[in-house]
């Protein structure tokens, strides 16, 4: 498999996963479409280097998280900006519903995500690399600079509030 | 055979932490085990959620909370402006002269303002007053005869400038 293919195939296995991240920790559709945008043009530039990363995976899945900082560091004001220009956000009909936003209900679907933006920075992180993308303890407190303990306190906070909304009755 | 865990207790072996005999009670207790279970189901629901579905539109509430900061610069910026111009305003009609603030009683001036020149060469009293004459008039009269009519200035001859040099000098002795 050639340079360019090889680099292909790693996008096309990613850049779902990326955006989605970027989107769980971002909280704005547009802004996590930047996010991808620059992660994988960092990907184009490392990918050819002489000592590239041992898996593509861990790796883009750090930088998203960095970038995502990035993004936030930047202030209110782009936020403000995008919050103006919304058109494109609002609920259209789709044609076919999708089947498993159908099986969850839409009151479960509001309360997991209302619970999800309630926590905070840290611990959407958090849970976000050690439950979504499945890292241990350990790569989690690496990759964002935190001490093992603090981690484990800030993913407990995360699961008890999560759990109990998505355990709340209707 | 020890009490159950708390709900706490399960999430924080949950999230990898909790002690080593919560941890071997977990072990054994079936209904514990069961409990830790659900757990994992819940999150497994809201692991779906988060990946499988849309967020929902942000409310009007969490909206505007977007605007608070511009709006919170605005006001403080306004504020800050409305003070300094209130303030300059303010010290425009109502501050004194700077040069010397009298009290109340109108008995004792006192200056804020450094002397000026003319101020600070005043002569303290009279004798000093007429020291200083007499030093400018001779310094007039040096002038005078400085140049080259010397010979016809009835004031520069050599008597009168004897004379007035004995007097000079008897004056600075006394």
């Amino acid at each position: 498999m050639d340079g360019a293919s090889s680099y292909q195939a790693v996008v096309e296995a990613h850049y779902g996963r990326v955006r989605r991240l970027a989107q769980l920790l971002l909280a704005d559709p547009e802004e996590a479409r930047d996010v991808a945008q620059d992660v994988f043009l960092k990907l184009h530039r490392t990918y050819d280097r002489d000592d590239p990363p041992v898996a593509w995976g861990p790796w883009l899945t750090r930088v998203t998280v960095n970038a995502c900082r990035d993004r936030r560091r930047v202030g209110w004001w782009p936020r403000w900006r995008h919050a103006t220009d919304r058109v494109e956000r609002l609920d259209l009909p789709a044609l076919e519903p999708n089947p498993e936003e159908v099986a969850v209900r839409a009151e479960l679907r509001r309360r997991v995500w209302h619970a999800f933006r309630a926590l905070s920075r840290r611990q959407r992180e958090v849970f976000v690399l050690r439950h979504l993308e499945g890292w241990s303890t350990e790569e989690v407190a690496t990759t964002l600079g935190l001490g093992v303990g603090s981690v484990k306190q800030h993913l407990f906070r995360a699961v008890h509030r999560l759990r109990a909304a998505a355990a709340e009755s209707p | 055979m020890s009490r159950c865990l708390s709900a706490r207790t399960l999430a924080r072996l949950y999230a990898d932490a909790g002690t080593r005999g919560q941890r071997t009670h977990l072990e054994a207790c079936q209904a514990c085990r069961a409990r830790y279970s659900e757990i994992g189901r819940d999150l497994a629901v809201v692991a779906t959620v988060l990946l499988r579905t849309s967020e929902p539109e942000p409310s009007h509430g969490r909206r505007v909370r977007f605007w608070l900061p511009a709006l919170g610069a605005a006001a403080t910026a306004a504020t800050v402006a409305i003070a300094i111009w209130t303030t300059s305003g303010l010290r425009t009609q109502t501050s004194p002269p700077r040069s010397s603030v009298v009290r109340s009683d109108d008995s004792v001036v006192v200056s804020t303002a450094p002397p000026s020149t003319a101020e600070s060469l005043r002569p303290h009293d009279a004798r000093i007053g007429e020291q200083l004459q007499e030093l400018e008039a001779a310094a007039m009269f040096e002038t005078w005869c400085d140049g080259v009519d010397i010979e016809g200035t009835p004031e520069c001859d050599v008597k009168s400038l004897a004379q007035r040099t004995n007097s000079w000098e008897s004056d600075l002795d006394s």
